[in-house]
C-alpha cells in the first residue's frame, strides 16, 4: 500500500483543515500519531508543520469532520498541494452556503406564493427571462472545465485500476490553463443587472417594517449598475413586464406619493409595467428604450414622483470597500439557484460567485447565470465610471468598458481551479455549498 | 518537565501539583531557589488576579478557559450553541467514516472518567487561557467562558489529553485502557491547579532565571504554539452560547491581514475570492458578537490585551 496525503481533521466551512503523510489509518485500532503533519488555514492554506496529529487528531472533538472518506475508505492526495487546492476550494465553495447559515445576512425574502395582481398566482406570472446572446469569455472557460473534468475522469479511473487498492481512494488532479478569449461580454452585463433588479422588485415588501433593507438591497444595485455604466441600457426583458404587474397597486405606494399611484391607475399594460419596475430599478423613463405611445402621454407627476426616487435612491447608495457585501444583498431567481443547487430562499449573487468559481463542475449554470457570474466579478474588480463619460458614446467610453469586462475575465481566471480532479472528487466539493455547523439539511450519505 | 517516580506516585491527591512544585523549588540550589520561590508567586499572582495581599481574587482578569472557533461559525455559535463531535451532527463532505478513531474512543472514555458524574458527550474542550487569543490551531475567533463557568472544582489537564496516545506517556499496548487513565491521572489537576501548572510548563526546561517573570510571560507560557493546559468542560444538556461568554478575542495578526485585504479591495489589486469570504465571515462573526453584547478585544501580542 503506499503513503499519500491524508486529511485527519476538516472544517470546510471553517477554512481549517489537518493533514498527514501516511497510510490511510482512521479507520484503525491505532493511529500512527508521529506520521508527519501539517495544518492549513484559511485564507492562505499554506502548510505550517506540526510536532505530531494529535492536535489535529483531537479537533475532531470540536466538530471538524474526522477524515475524508468515499464510501468506506480514505481519499488521498499524491501531492500536499493537491490537498491544499482541495481545501482551498471546499472553503470557497462552502460560501454558498452562507446565506443559509447566517439569518442576517439573508436577502430580502420572496413574496409568498399567493402575491399578485389580477388574482394570478406569483409563480403563474413568472417568465424565465430570456438568456443574454452570449457571456462574454466566462461561458468558454466554464466550457473548458466541462471538458478538462471529463478527461481528468478517465485518466484517474485507469490509475485506480492500476493501483488495484480498495482501502483508499486515491485523487488526481491535472492541471487547466484558462485564458479569455476576448469575446463581448457586454450584453451580459445588462442581462444580469435586469434579472436581479426584476427578483428584487418582485421582492419589495409589503410592509414599511420590511422597507429598509429591500431599499439597502436596490439602491446598491442601482449604484453598481451606474458604476459600470449600465444605466438606460435596459433591454427587451420579459421579467421587467412580469416585475412590475407583481408590484402595481399595493405597493407603488410605498415607494411613490399617492397621486403618482393613483394617476398610474390600473392595471397596466406590459409597457407601462416594465417601465414602473425598470424606474423601481433606478431607471429614468428618459432612458427607456421602450417604444410605446402610452409612455409619452404619461401624466407629469407621474414623471416628477419617479425621478424624483431615481435621484433618492443613487443619492443613498451605499459607497466604499466593501463591494463582496453588497453581493450577498441581491438575491438570486429561483431558477438559478436551482440550477446551482443553492438554496432558493437565501442564496444571493455572493454565494454564486462563491459556488461557480471554487466548484464548477456542481453548479452547472447556464448562460444567464455565466452572466450573473461576469456582473459579480465586475462589480468586484471595476472602477466607477469616470464622470465625464456621462451620457456621451464613442471610443472612450468603449474601452472603458472594455478594460472593465477584460479586467473581471483576468480576476475570474485567477479564481477558477487551476487544477482539476476527477468528477468523484469534484462532486466532494461540491457538498461543501450545503454545509452547515449543527444538525445538517443535506441528506446523509 | 521529566516525571520522577515521586511524581507519578504522587499523582492524585488536592496537593500533587502543589507538592510537585514545592519540590521543584526545593531541587535548585540556594541562590536560585529564592528566585523559583518568587516566580512561583508571581505566577500565581498573575493567574489569580489576586492583589498584593492575596486576599481575593479578582474575576475581572485572571485565568480563563476559552474556546477557539473559526468566524464563520461564531454567529451559530452565540444563538444555537457551541457543538462538540456527539452532537454536532455533522453531514460530512463525502460519506460518514464506519466508526469514530478508536483512540479518540479510549481517550475521551478515560477523560469523562476523571470528570465526576460526567459522560464524553458531555464534555466540551477549551483551553486555559490568561491574555492570550487562544489555540489559533482551531479558529480564529477566540471566545473567554466568564469565571462563573469554569469552577474550582473544574478538572483541568496539563496537556493537550491527546498526548497520551503519544510517547512517552502511550501505553506500550496502545488498547490498555487501565494504564491510559492511570496515566491521565498524572496530567489531571482542577482549576485550582492550574497555578502550578503553568508553573512547571513555563519554567520546565527553561533554565534558571535571575529575575522575576513578568504577567506578560506568564500569558506567553500559557498557550505556547501547540502546547495548551486543556479544560473539558462538562456541560449536561447545557451548551455554551452567547451568555455563557465573557469576550471575544481577535489575535493581532489576523487583525492586520484583514485591514489589508480591505485595502486591496478599495485600492486595488483585488483580493482573491478566499480573501474575500474569508474577510466577511468576521465582519458578519464580530456583529454577531456585537448584537449579542459580548465585546470583542484585540490581542496585541500574547501577553498583552487592548
Amino acid at each position: 500500500m503506499t503513503r499519500a496525503w491524508f486529511i485527519d481533521a476538516l472544517d470546510a466551512r471553517g477554512g481549517l483543515a489537518f493533514a498527514s503523510h501516511r497510510l490511510p489509518d482512521l479507520q484503525e485500532e491505532i493511529e500512527d500519531v508521529e506520521a508527519p503533519a501539517v495544518h492549513l488555514s484559511a485564507p492562505s492554506f499554506a502548510p505550517e508543520p506540526l510536532a505530531s496529529r494529535a492536535t489535529g487528531l483531537s479537533a475532531a472533538r470540536a466538530g471538524f469532520q474526522f477524515g475524508l472518506f468515499v464510501e468506506g475508505v480514505e481519499v488521498g492526495f499524491e501531492e500536499l498541494d493537491d490537498l491544499i487546492n482541495f481545501v482551498r476550494r471546499a472553503y470557497g465553495a462552502s460560501g454558498g452556503a452562507d446565506g443559509s447559515n447566517d439569518p442576517g445576512r439573508a436577502p430580502p425574502p420572496s413574496p409568498p406564493p399567493d402575491g399578485g395582481t389580477d388574482g394570478a398566482s406569483y409563480e403563474g406570472m413568472r417568465h424565465e427571462g430570456e438568456p443574454p446572446k452570449g457571456s462574454g469569455a466566462v461561458g468558454a472557460m466554464l466550457a473548458m472545465i466541462d471538458e478538462a473534468s471529463k478527461r481528468v475522469g478517465a485518466t484517474a479511473a485507469l490509475m485506480r485500476q492500476e493501483l488495484g487498492t480498495s482501502s483508499m481512494l486515491l485523487a488526481h488532479a491535472e492541471p487547466i490553463k484558462l485564458a479569455s478569449d476576448g469575446s463581448d461580454g457586454s450584453g451580459a452585463l445588462e442581462w444580469a443587472a435586469v434579472t436581479l433588479g426584476c427578483e428584487l422588485v418582485r421582492r419589495l415588501p409589503t410592509s414599511r417594517e420590511d422597507l429598509p433593507r429591500w431599499l439597502d438591497a436596490m439602491s446598491s444595485l442601482c449604484r453598481a449598475a451606474w458604476d459600470l455604466d449600465l444605466d438606460g441600457r435596459i433591454l427587451d426583458h420579459r421579467d421587467l413586464v412580469d416585475a412590475g404587474r407583481h408590484v402595481f397597486d399595493d405597493r407603488l405606494t410605498l415607494l411613490f406619493d399617492a397621486d403618482v399611484a393613483e394617476e398610474l391607475g390600473g392595471p397596466p399594460s406590459d409597457e407601462v409595467a416594465a417601465s414602473v419596475a425598470a424606474c423601481i430599478m433606478g431607471c429614468r423613463f428618459d432612458f427607456l428604450d421602450l417604444e410605446s405611445a402610452s409612455l409619452s402621454h404619461m401624466p407629469g407627476s407621474v414623471w416628477w414622483g419617479t425621478w424624483r426616487y431615481e435621484s433618492w435612491l443613487r443619492l443613498t447608495a451605499p459607497t466604499g470597500p466593501e463591494r463582496f457585501s453588497t453581493l450577498a444583498r441581491w438575491p438570486l431567481p429561483s431558477s438559478t439557484a436551482a440550477r446551482l443547487n443553492l438554496d432558493a430562499a437565501t442564496s444571493t449573487l455572493a454565494d454564486l460567485l462563491c459556488a461557480m468559481t471554487a466548484a464548477p463542475m456542481s453548479s452547472p449554470g447556464d448562460t444567464l447565470d455565466a452572466s450573473l457570474l461576469l456582473f459579480a466579478a465586475t462589480h468586484l474588480v471595476g472602477e466607477p465610471q469616470h464622470s465625464w463619460f456621462g451620457q456621451s458614446s464613442g471610443d472612450p467610453r468603449t474601452a472603458w468598458r472594455e478594460r472593465q469586462l477584460r479586467q473581471a475575465e483576468d480576476w475570474l481566471v485567477r479564481q477558477f481551479p487551476k487544477r482539476i480532479f476527477d468528477p468523484a472528487i469534484e462532486a466532494l466539493i461540491g457538498e461543501a455549498k450545503s454545509l452547515r455547523y449543527g444538525p445538517a439539511t443535506r441528506k446523509e450519505r | 518537565m521529566k516525571q520522577s517516580d515521586e511524581d507519578v506516585q504522587q499523582a492524585t491527591g488536592p496537593s500533587a501539583w502543589s507538592a510537585r512544585v514545592d519540590r521543584w523549588v526545593a531541587r535548585a540550589d540556594s541562590d536560585q531557589k529564592l528566585f523559583r520561590q518568587a516566580n512561583k508567586v508571581m505566577v500565581e499572582r498573575a493567574l489569580d488576579g489576586r492583589p498584593r495581599d492575596g486576599v481575593s481574587r479578582n474575576q475581572a482578569y485572571g485565568l480563563r478557559a476559552v474556546i477557539n472557533v473559526a468566524a464563520a461559525h461564531v454567529p451559530d455559535v452565540l444563538r444555537n450553541g457551541y457543538r462538540n463531535c456527539y452532537d454536532n451532527k455533522l453531514v460530512p463532505i463525502g460519506s460518514k467514516p464506519a466508526r469514530v478513531s478508536r483512540t479518540r474512543e479510549r481517550i475521551d472514555g478515560v477523560i469523562a472518567q476523571l470528570v465526576p458524574g460526567s459522560s464524553k458527550e458531555q464534555l466540551y474542550f477549551a483551553a486555559v487561557e490568561l491574555n492570550g487569543s487562544g489555540v489559533r490551531f482551531y479558529g480564529d475567533v477566540c471566545l473567554v467562558v466568564r469565571p462563573s463557568e469554569f469552577d474550582e472544582d473544574a478538572v483541568v489537564l496539563d496537556r493537550n489529553s491527546y498526548d497520551l496516545a503519544r510517547p512517552p506517556l502511550a501505553p506500550k499496548d496502545g488498547k490498555d485502557v487501565d494504564e491510559l487513565l492511570r496515566k491521565a491521572h498524572t496530567i489531571a489537576g482542577t482549576r485550582a491547579d492550574v497555578p502550578a501548572m503553568a508553573t512547571l510548563k513555563i519554567f520546565d526546561g527553561s533554565g534558571d532565571r535571575g529575575r522575576l517573570v513578568t504577567v506578560g510571560q506568564v500569558s506567553q507560557g500559557m498557550v505556547e504554539d501547540e502546547d495548551y493546559i486543556e479544560v473539558p468542560l462538562a456541560r449536561p444538556g447545557n451548551r455554551l452560547s452567547a451568555r455563557h461568554f465573557e469576550r471575544g478575542r481577535l489575535s493581532a495578526a489576523d487583525v492586520a491581514l484583514d485591514a489589508r485585504i480591505a485595502d486591496e479591495a478599495a485600492n486595488g489589486p483585488t483580493p482573491d475570492l478566499v480573501d474575500l469570504l474569508w474577510r466577511e465571515r468576521r465582519r458578519r462573526a464580530a456583529k454577531a458578537l456585537r448584537e449579542e453584547g459580548v465585546p470583542l478585544s484585540t490581542v496585541v501580542s500574547q501577553g498583552r490585551l487592548r
